[in-house]
């Protein structure tokens, strides 16, 4: 794992080109599964992903050594994750709502998990639910059931996190649950 | 005795140990152990999902492709605080150097000023002179000496002046360099 001083003491040299390749060695996962929970989707990931460390790339001159590198860079690619999302969603021509088009979006956004998709279509599932319980929900996968590393990534307090995560599972429980064939009607 | 909202809400909790109570209610309750099942199963899905993600192996290499070939700018601010470090760093540099170069380079910028400056003294001094010199050599004898004076001290201004101008301000040569093309593109246009 890189030091986070390694690399403030590259920015500190002005040896930019180095902090960065540094950056990119310990940041790159990190954002790349920030940009997953946002697209659901690995190549639209990959290129926002990219997007994000090149902003901070061209960021790094304005980097104040007093504010946490990590914060710093998470903010940045989450700010380019939420701009590509409007994008996206002004570019998107139909309705969200109508059933048609739900259909189309779901597609296109789930990813290749053939075995997955064999058993529960949870992707499905999943946009049943607000975008930031299915944000924190596929973060909280992405990063090994860490709710510091959530929380961290989408500037999120821990607690908001595990309340995020527990009524996305609960939803998404009784989601399931309501679209299997074999479940009982019958609720207490 | 437990209703089904406690029981579900304490699945989607995850706890890691089962209480008595919850163990009882799930041993009689269908529909909590669908909402258990269903839920472990969509855990399993999702983990798995996140395992097959990977980041592509060119990620850098794209990246390393989109940057800019130039290094990020420097705001005003760092370049004012970097400025004096810089200032150091060339003092010592420079200082290392053969001081007989330095003093090549300079003497170069010194006697192209020089000569510029003579050029001109004898420029002056032709146009001054020559309709003068034209008529006879008694003139040459009858004129008074105030010209030669006042020639003699531009002469002297010009070789004093024209290195001192070089040493003090490096930066005027290029421009005076420059002056003659720029004017003849002036008269042109």
């Amino acid at each position: 794992m890189i030091d986070e001083t390694a690399i403030r003491e590259h920015l500190h040299a002005g040896r930019q080109h180095e902090a960065f390749e540094l950056i990119v060695a310990r940041f790159q996962l990190k954002v790349f599964h920030l940009a997953l929970s946002f697209t659901h989707n690995e190549t639209a990931a990959s290129d926002l992903a990219q997007d994000a460390l090149l902003r901070v790339w061209k960021a790094l001159p304005s980097y104040r050594a007093d504010a946490s590198l990590s914060t710093w860079i998470y903010t940045i690619s989450r700010n380019v994750c939420f701009t590509e999302l409007t994008r996206a969603r002004r570019r998107a021509t139909f309705s969200l709502d109508a059933p048609e088009s739900q259909g189309t979006l779901d597609d296109l956004t789930a990813p290749d998990t053939t075995e997955a998709g064999a058993t529960m279509d949870v992707e499905s599932l999943l946009s049943r639910l607000p975008d930031k319980y299915q944000r924190v929900l596929r973060l909280f996968y992405l990063e090994d059931k860490s709710y510091e590393e959530t929380g961290d990534l989408l500037g999120l307090p821990v607690g908001t996190v595990k309340s995020f995560l527990f009524r996305a599972r609960k939803e998404l429980g009784r989601l399931a649950v309501e679209h299997s064939p074999a479940a009982e009607p019958a609720m207490d | 005795m437990i209703n089904c909202d406690k029981c579900q809400t304490w699945i989607a909790l995850e706890e890691e140990s089962t209480p008595p109570v919850i163990a009882a209610h799930l041993a009689s309750c269908a529909s909590c152990v669908a909402f258990r099942d269903a839920w472990d199963l969509i855990d399993a899905t999702l983990a798995q999902q996140a395992s097959n993600f990977r980041l592509p192996d060119d990620f850098v290499l794209q990246l390393a492709q989109r940057l800019e070939p130039q290094p990020a700018r420097l705001s005003p601010e760092e370049i004012s605080a970097r400025r004096e470090a810089w200032e150091q760093e060339y003092a010592s540099e420079s200082s290392r150097l053969d001081p007989w170069r330095q003093i090549r380079a300079r003497s170069n910028s010194l006697f192209l000023l020089a000569n510029a400056a003579l050029l001109l003294v004898g420029a002056f001094l032709l146009t001054a002179c020559l309709p003068a010199l034209a008529q006879t050599w008694s003139w040459l004898t009858a004129q008074p000496a105030g010209l030669l004076v006042l020639a003699t001290l531009f002469t002297a201004l010009a070789l004093i002046g024209a290195p001192w101008a070089a040493i003090r301000f490096p930066r005027w040569l290029p421009r005076v360099g420059r002056l003659p093309s720029e004017v003849f593109s002036l008269v042109l246009e």
